[in-house]
């Protein structure tokens, strides 16, 4: 049996956990936001997107929109549940900041669970529909599906790359470093801080969240615990917080590596020692990596180091030059 | 020359504490005025009511005609009355180059809309803020440093900076915390030419400072600020012969 197809479909939740990483890395990285609500807010625009596309006679009745359309919906209902959540949550600082997104994510989850009329509850919906489905084999799907999670994270790049070159990326990350300082250049910095709270909203419900939805085939609340939210963490903080790739890559080296330990074949009695390997090999991966990478990967400064003329080198790495020109 | 700046009757204490007690300063353009004090007479936190970081207070302040009371510091900044810090930490995390962008750039940059909806606009802005950091630097003399850190600077350096990138959204007025603080003779000597360079080009300047040699050479006119309150104001050579000055500042007996 080829392991080509299992390939594929750990490569696509690679791209769907690095999608997510690489906006986790425009509001944490750049903006300085500590979100632990990724997981509430990738349930909202999953959810959304099975709602819409389900059939109004399903089990679980929906609109029975086509795929784009529910897309497209689901992005604008994520950004405005984003906004809303932004517009009190982001008035707190640091620590208070991270559990109270903590907290509404856990929120959002148990709602799923209780709306059992709405959601499906704990059964969750099932018979989800997945684009272009009906046109190949189901054992030909899972690379149209990588396919589908390219394409997607291509665009989430485009908009991070966008970000990470315009004004409003600098703005991000000055406020970030010294908030009364970018007040008083006249930053409006609540109002850039909600708006970069709703466009990763935004991108969450309309790219990451249907193509989670697609990979998952059937949704249940237990797929959108604090354990995805880690997940994005990890793999952006093994990339390098702040750089412009770092939370792509490290997830994909994360998913990769810790999947790959499921194709080590061992006999029956060891397989659940097997499988607590997977998180173990996690931590180390991470303890490696912060012991001799701190910055992760890549780093902020890496990515963002101007093609330096061969003076400012000089005098950058020697700080004895640097007084003395300075002096 | 011309008032940009009315200070009238300010008041603000923090729970019983009166730091300022009804205020009355105006500062003019084309001319530098000074704000001098012993350590907690109250100035910084004059700098922060002017410059929205020190709200509620009472009295009322007006700039260039408009009322600052209840406006938000950002606001304040686009009003063109712009202040520096007494820590320059700046950016950190950003080139010396790229924080002089952010404050040449400030005002229109808002928000991901036109990053992402307006890219061509949005690099125009960008390219048009990173020519004035260019040229800041350039008149500066420190174009050398561009592509250095803030961790990386001298504590002169870090002075000066914190002036040239506050500059960089051609402000109508400066409001200097303690711009001569961590600076040797010769740093002291560059700043006081920088900043008369920058009045003369018809922008308010008030200065805080507690070194009186520095204000008293700089300064067109000085205020002294005691215990929250203005114990006296006017030329250099006024405030330098007045006897509660020497008193309270120097600490001298009155004869």
């Amino acid at each position: 049996m080829s392991t080509l197809p299992f390939w594929a479909t750990v490569l696509t939740f690679g791209l769907v956990i690095g999608m997510a990483a690489l906006l986790l890395n425009i509001e944490a990285g750049w903006g300085g936001m500590w979100d632990l609500g990724i997981a509430g807010q990738v349930a909202v625009g999953a959810y959304s997107y099975a709602l819409l596309t389900s059939p109004p006679d399903a089990v679980v009745p929906g609109l029975g929109l086509p795929f784009w359309a529910a897309m497209v919906g689901a992005g604008l209902i994520t950004m405005i549940v984003s906004a809303l959540i932004g517009w009190p949550t982001l008035r707190l600082r640091g620590e208070y900041f991270l559990i109270t997104t903590f907290a509404f994510a856990e929120i959002i989850r148990q709602l799923i669970v209780i709306q059992r009329g709405l959601t499906g509850g704990t059964f969750g919906v099932t018979g989800i529909d997945k684009p272009f489905a009906e046109y190949f084999l189901p054992s030909a799907y899972p690379f149209i599906l990588l396919g589908l999670a390219a394409a997607a994270t291509v665009l989430v790049l485009l908009v991070s790359q966008r970000v990470s070159n315009s004004t409003y990326g600098l703005t991000l990350r000055a406020a970030r470093d010294n908030e009364p300082l970018a007040r008083s250049m006249g930053t409006a910095v609540d109002r850039v801080r909600i708006a970069t709270y709703a466009l990763v909203g935004l991108m969450t419900g309309l790219l990451v969240a249907p193509v989670y939805v697609w990979f998952l085939g059937a949704l249940v609340p237990a797929s959108f615990t604090t354990h995805l939210t880690f997940l994005v963490w990890t793999g952006l903080v093994i990339g390098g917080l702040g750089s412009r790739l770092g939370g792509l890559i490290g997830a994909v080296v994360l998913t990769v590596a810790s999947e790959a330990v499921r194709l080590i074949s061992v006999d029956p009695e060891h397989a659940s020692r097997l499988a607590a390997f997977q998180p173990f090999l996690v931590g180390v991966l991470l303890i490696v990596l912060l012991r001799w990478r701190p910055e992760g990967l890549l780093s902020e400064r890496g990515a963002f180091r101007k093609r330096a003329k061969p003076l400012d080198r000089i005098r950058r790495d020697d700080p004895q030059t640097l007084e003395a020109v300075s002096a | 020359m011309s008032a940009v700046l009315e200070v009238r009757g300010v008041g603000k204490t923090f729970g019983g504490v009166t730091a300022l007690a009804d205020v009355d300063l105006t500062v003019s353009t084309a001319e530098i005025t000074a704000l001098v004090g012993p350590n907690g007479a109250g100035k910084t936190t004059l700098f922060n009511v002017i410059s929205g970081f020190g709200a509620p207070y009472t009295g009322e302040i007006v700039f260039d005609g408009v009322r600052l009371t209840g406006r938000k510091a950002h606001e304040i900044a686009r009003l063109g009355l712009v202040r520096t810090f007494q820590t320059p930490v700046g950016f950190p995390s950003l080139t010396v180059h790229d924080n002089l962008v952010v404050a040449a750039g400030g005002h229109g940059f808002d928000g991901p809309q036109d990053a992402l909806l307006r890219p061509r606009a949005d690099r125009r802005g960008l390219r048009a803020a990173a020519e004035r950091a260019d040229q800041l630097l350039g008149e500066a003399g420190i174009e050398h440093l561009a592509s250095a850190y803030m961790a990386g600077l001298s504590p002169g350096d870090l002075k000066l900076l914190e002036i040239v990138r506050q500059l960089a959204s051609r402000p109508r007025m400066l409001l200097l915390d303690e711009p001569a603080a961590a600076m040797d003779v010769n740093q002291i000597g560059t700043l006081s030419r920088l900043i008369r360079g920058i009045a003369a080009q018809d922008v308010g300047i008030l200065v805080i400072d507690h070194n009186l040699a520095f204000v008293l050479e700089l300064a067109d006119r000085v205020h002294v600020l005691d215990a929250g309150r203005l114990l006296a104001g006017g030329t250099p050579e006024e405030i330098s012969r007045n006897a509660d000055v020497r008193r309270v500042y120097l600490g001298e007996e009155a004869a």
